[in-house]
């Protein structure tokens, strides 16, 4: 993994299009500007992380899992 | 074109049925080409089969069917990168995710699937904090605290998003 040094104010880019700038470091937090294309989804990895893990957890559906009972069980809450 | 699904065995889906997720979907980066399989008993509930892994479905449902008064707001640079011009061409999803053999199911409401419908060209969009009972909203549990925990989160949802919006230009 490359690691860079970087002051406040001060950028690196990764590729042609995304530039990641360090916009102000206080105490032990840093603020940082991410800018990129529109495609590139740019997110807190913990939240990406939640996110991951719960699409992992929806992929495991019950071997024998009864689908339209459930469904019933939705269509009584209603 | 002929599907191979763990579930349904083969099936025949019209090619313009399939959705393409250029950028995948977090956890499974690889996975581009979903059909949606509608739920022959039930509208508001559909399949979305993963066409290069037989084994790979996601239970999907209309978000705004689920949850009444639901309200939300796509991220400008999603609607971008999906060119989706109008809220016409917009369909959302929320995926469902079924614990304890069926016991328990919630609805991913904090990451919802949107579909640009004429391009058919979709994005599972992360709108801020996964917090109060978005990522996992109850939508069936039975058994204990079922009640409580329902209704807590029908709270957190009114209150829209406490979250700070990250902005982006």
């Amino acid at each position: 993994m490359l690691a860079l040094t970087r002051k406040a104010g001060q950028s690196l880019m990764i590729g042609d299009e995304i530039e990641v700038t360090v916009v102000e470091i206080r105490g032990d937090q840093v603020r940082i500007a991410v800018s990129a294309p529109r495609e590139v989804a740019v997110h807190r990895k913990e939240i990406y992380e939640l996110i991951r893990q719960e699409n992992r957890q929806a992929a495991i559906l019950p071997a024998g899992l009864d689908v339209n009972e459930i469904l019933g069980l939705m269509g009584e809450k209603e | 074109m002929l599907v191979h699904t763990a579930r349904f065995g083969a099936i025949e889906v019209p090619e313009e049925n399939v959705i393409d997720f250029p950028w995948g979907l977090p956890g499974f980066p690889g996975q581009r080409r979903f059909v949606p399989i509608q739920h022959p008993g039930n509208g508001a509930i559909a399949f979305l089969q993963s066409l290069e892994m037989p084994e790979l479905a996601f239970i999907v449902a209309d978000p705004f069917q689920l949850v009444a008064g639901l309200e939300v707001e796509i991220p400008e640079a999603d609607l971008e990168a999906l060119e989706i011009t109008s809220p016409a061409e917009a369909a959302v999803y929320a995926i469902l995710t079924v614990k304890r053999g069926g016991a328990e199911i919630t609805a991913n409401l904090a990451a919802p699937l949107v579909v640009n419908t004429s391009k058919r060209k979709a994005r599972q969009v992360i709108l801020g904090d996964p917090d109060g009972g978005r990522l996992r909203y109850p939508l069936l549990a039975k058994g204990r605290a079922a009640e409580g925990k329902r209704g807590d989160a029908g709270a957190c949802l009114d209150q829209k998003s406490g979250t700070e919006p990250d902005d982006r230009r």
